[in-house]
């Protein structure tokens, strides 16, 4: 039952030079830490955040919109943790009680 | 943005001798130095640049990949060279796997913006496997050349 919930959240590229090599490094690491199916939704264009090469090819700018959509037993956290480093701007250390912006909801 | 926009022609390796992060570096900064693309009296300042980027976290990306880079205010323009090795060079990748396929840029400090298209381009056709495998078994410049006119004119994948 859980499993089938899928957890959104906008998100806005908040660092100044936008997801470059390394907050895309950051970012797919922080992905890989959870089993959800994790994907970033940018422009119509939808990609797996535990890829690099597939976030680095969003060529996401500063100030652009994202949202973030996991599906899986720890989607909600995957979301949360994901939510917060986009807020940071990737800079920061982050844990793993951070703020809920997940909206869940049940197909 | 396409590859003929920032990668300069003239300075492309298809046979990579080096076999560490810091040869290959040079050897890269080098060609670029060589086709006219960097001042020649630039060179060690920015293989230092480049090598001390790396420092925060290696840019090899996984699959084979990297990508070295850095800004540096003696270009006025997004300037790059592609470079590949048949043996790999270690680069303490994200996975571990030598990488066969580079793509270093140096860019001017105040065109961020060129610089997330430039890496954007590269992921997106990189993320092609028959692209990469075509990369990795081109032994001419020229072959690199026409695979990377090939992939900007929408030849493969994505």
């Amino acid at each position: 039952m859980m499993a089938k919930e899928t957890v959104t959240c906008e998100v806005t590229v908040t660092n100044e030079q936008g997801l470059h090599l390394r907050p895309a490094d950051v970012l797919v690491q922080l992905a890989q830490k959870f089993d959800a199916d994790i994907e970033l939704l940018h422009e119509g264009v939808c990609c797996d955040a535990k890829s690099i090469l597939e976030v680095m090819a969003l060529g996401a700018g500063p100030g652009a919109q994202l949202v973030i959509q996991a599906r899986g037993l720890d989607a909600k956290k995957a979301v949360d943790l994901l939510a917060s480093a986009f807020q940071e701007g990737f800079d920061q250390v982050f844990s793993d009680n951070a703020g809920g912006c997940g909206e869940v909801s049940k197909d | 943005m396409k590859f003929a926009d920032f990668v300069c022609a003239e300075s492309i390796q298809a046979q990579i001798a080096a076999e560490t992060k810091e040869e290959v570096i040079l050897e890269l900064v080098g060609a670029l130095v060589d086709s006219g693309s960097v001042k020649s009296d630039e060179k060690e300042s920015i293989v230092k640049a480049i090598m001390k980027r790396e420092e925060l976290g290696s840019t090899g990306i996984g699959r084979g990949i990297a990508v070295p880079h850095t800004k540096h205010p003696s270009v006025d323009r997004l300037v790059a060279t592609v470079g590949v090795s048949a043996s790999g060079v270690e680069f303490n990748s994200l996975d571990d796997a030598k990488v066969q396929i580079f793509f270093l840029l140096v860019s001017p400090p105040d065109r961020p913006g060129d610089h997330l298209r430039a890496l954007e381009n590269v992921a997106r056709q990189l993320r092609d496997s028959t692209f990469c495998r075509f990369l990795k078994q081109s032994t001419t410049p020229e072959e690199i050349w026409q695979l990377l006119d090939e992939a900007d004119n929408g030849q493969f994948g994505s």
